[in-house]
């Protein structure tokens, strides 16, 4: 079936009409008909929308309001605990419904599996789908304190309910920390919440620069954020002065994101430390160009000498003329028989070859023209070096026996 | 070489210096030897020549363009090689050796081999 339904777009009026028959015929027939569930919407729900709403449908996407839509169970994601099985769906409308937030599920993931039943043609009526229940967060008991950092005097902590800001300032600087603590609950169930994302962001008024660290959570899902000034001016390029401390809480299982001003923190770092002027890295401006530096060519030896040398590798072969006449070589013996006239043309032939190899041909087609005339100038050869055999063994021509040992050479 | 092996112990025998060695060597190679192998003597020592000023002027000049030094110097070595075993073979005081394998027989293999070496030999050189 996936076959039949893997494209979206058709080209031509036939394939789209071979489409629709196909369709037809899976939703109207005796024997097996598939079916197909889906979300209405997206697959969540939460206090303003507690109910699941499933659209149950042939392939024809009509609805099929005779069947029984069953859940037969719901796991959360996270802990596989089940939440609620064997319950049905209810019919309204084309629409079956089920009001999840009546078992009052903790926020998360959660695992469904639903059954469709009624007709015994129904095939493919067994889903797993994936649910998310999502909540509001509040933000309680935040406590903003400065500590100091001997331990001399007793921190002073300012509560701050969302979303009022803080009144008057606090300062950090070298000898005293700020620290911040929050919970985070679920406003519908007061169970205690870790959002993926607890920020706290130091914005400098005067620069623009703005630093973000991440909130932790205790033992006691209690978040917690410290300023040492010492140990931070990295991040802070020791740049002195007001900054804004926004809270940031967001989640996938959360309705209401928090962007929140809490207070205003003054951070004094050591003066040694500030930098002259403030540069704000910017990042778009063209960088500088790069030469690129092209492989030096190696060295070569100027033309004189390499020519040089050139006339000088012909000399031994001058040489060897010389000596050769002054042997006695000769080609007296030359007898113009064709087979050696073959064998001669052959030979200049293949070291001609190796010439036009070296200047244009590849291996291949050499290899090709070197099988024609090596295998011409072989049986040249042979015939032209029998010849000279018996030519050789000439004087035995006498006795029969000791003329073959002469030429098979086992004399 | 028998003329080479009579001068060694003639020269053994006296006191001579190097160079009365050298002389009669001299003597018994041109008198002993047959033409044919002199000229195969002269080939020999005229591809030894190319490979050592082949290999002198890539100690001069450098390796730069190696493939073709390379080729050449083994061009030469193993011309120089195919020489030589054609010279042993051929030389009839080498007879009882080679059984079977008639001067003409080691010539056509020279050949061959030559052919091989060299088709091998313009694929490197580049």
């Amino acid at each position: 079936m996936n076959a039949i339904f893997s494209k979206k777009n058709f080209e031509t009026l036939s394939e789209a009409f071979s489409i629709a028959c196909a369709t037809g015929a899976l939703s109207r027939n005796r024997y097996h008909l598939p079916v197909i569930i889906v979300p209405e919407g997206s697959a969540a729900v939460s206090h303003h929308q507690p109910v699941l709403k499933l659209q149950v449908t042939n392939v024809m996407s009509q609805p099929l309001t005779q069947a029984s839509v069953k859940l037969d169970y719901a796991k959360s994601a996270s802990t596989k605990a089940t939440v609620l099985q064997q319950t049905p769906f209810v019919l309204s409308g084309d629409v079956f419904e089920l009001n999840f937030m009546n078992v009052k599920p903790a926020s998360g993931y959660y695992d469904f599996s639903i059954s469709v039943d009624g007709d015994n043609r129904f095939i493919a009526n067994k889903v797993e789908l994936k649910v998310k229940v999502s909540t509001e967060v509040g933000i309680t008991n935040v406590d903003l304190s400065t500590v100091d950092k001997d331990q001399s005097i007793a921190p002073k902590t300012t509560r701050v309910a969302y979303p009022a800001k803080a009144k008057g300032s606090f300062t950090a600087d070298s000898h005293q920390n700020f620290a911040l603590s929050f919970q985070l609950i679920d406003v519908n169930s007061g169970a205690e919440l870790t959002p993926h994302q607890t920020f706290v962001r130091l914005h400098n008024q005067k620069t623009g620069q703005e630093v973000v660290f991440v909130a932790e959570p205790d033992s006691k899902n209690v978040y917690k954020f410290e300023l040492d000034t010492s140990e931070r001016k990295t991040e802070f390029d020791s740049a002195s002065g007001t900054y804004t401390l926004y809270l940031i809480i967001g989640d996938a299982t959360l309705e209401n994101p928090i962007l929140w001003n809490v207070a205003d923190v003054v951070i004094k770092f050591p003066e040694e430390d500030a930098p002259s002027t403030v540069q704000s890295k910017n990042l778009f401006v063209p960088k500088p160009e790069i030469q690129h530096l092209f492989r030096e060519p190696e060295k070569r030896p100027p033309t004189v000498v390499s020519n040089t040398f050139t006339a000088l590798i012909l000399s031994p072969l001058l040489l060897l003329l010389i000596l050769w006449i002054k042997i006695g070589a000769n080609i007296s013996n030359f007898s113009f028989a064709p087979s050696t006239i073959v064998f001669h043309m052959g030979h200049a032939a293949m070291l001609g070859l190796m010439y036009v190899y070296w200047t244009q041909l590849n291996m291949f087609q050499t290899l090709k023209y070197l099988a024609i005339l090596g295998g011409v100038t072989f049986l040249a050869g042979n015939r032209m070096l029998a010849h000279k055999a018996v030519k050789r063994c000439y004087k035995h021509r006498r006795s029969r026996t000791s003329m073959q040992l002469c030429l098979q050479d086992k004399f | 070489m028998s003329g080479a092996a009579g001068s060694g112990a003639g020269g053994a025998g006296s006191a001579g210096s190097v160079g009365s060695v050298v002389r009669r060597f001299l003597a018994e190679y041109g008198s002993g030897t047959p033409s044919r192998l002199k000229v195969l003597d002269a080939y020999l020592l005229y591809v030894l020549l190319t490979g050592a000023l082949q290999f002198g002027y890539c100690l001069g000049v450098g390796t730069f363009p190696f493939n073709s030094f390379l080729s050449g110097f083994i061009s030469a070595v193993g011309s120089f090689i195919l020489g030589v075993c054609l010279r042993i073979q051929i030389n009839p005081q080498n007879k009882g050796e080679f059984q079977g394998i008639s001067p003409e027989r080691a010539f056509a293999d020279f050949l061959f081999a030559n052919t091989i070496l060299h088709l091998v030999v313009i694929n490197f050189v580049g």
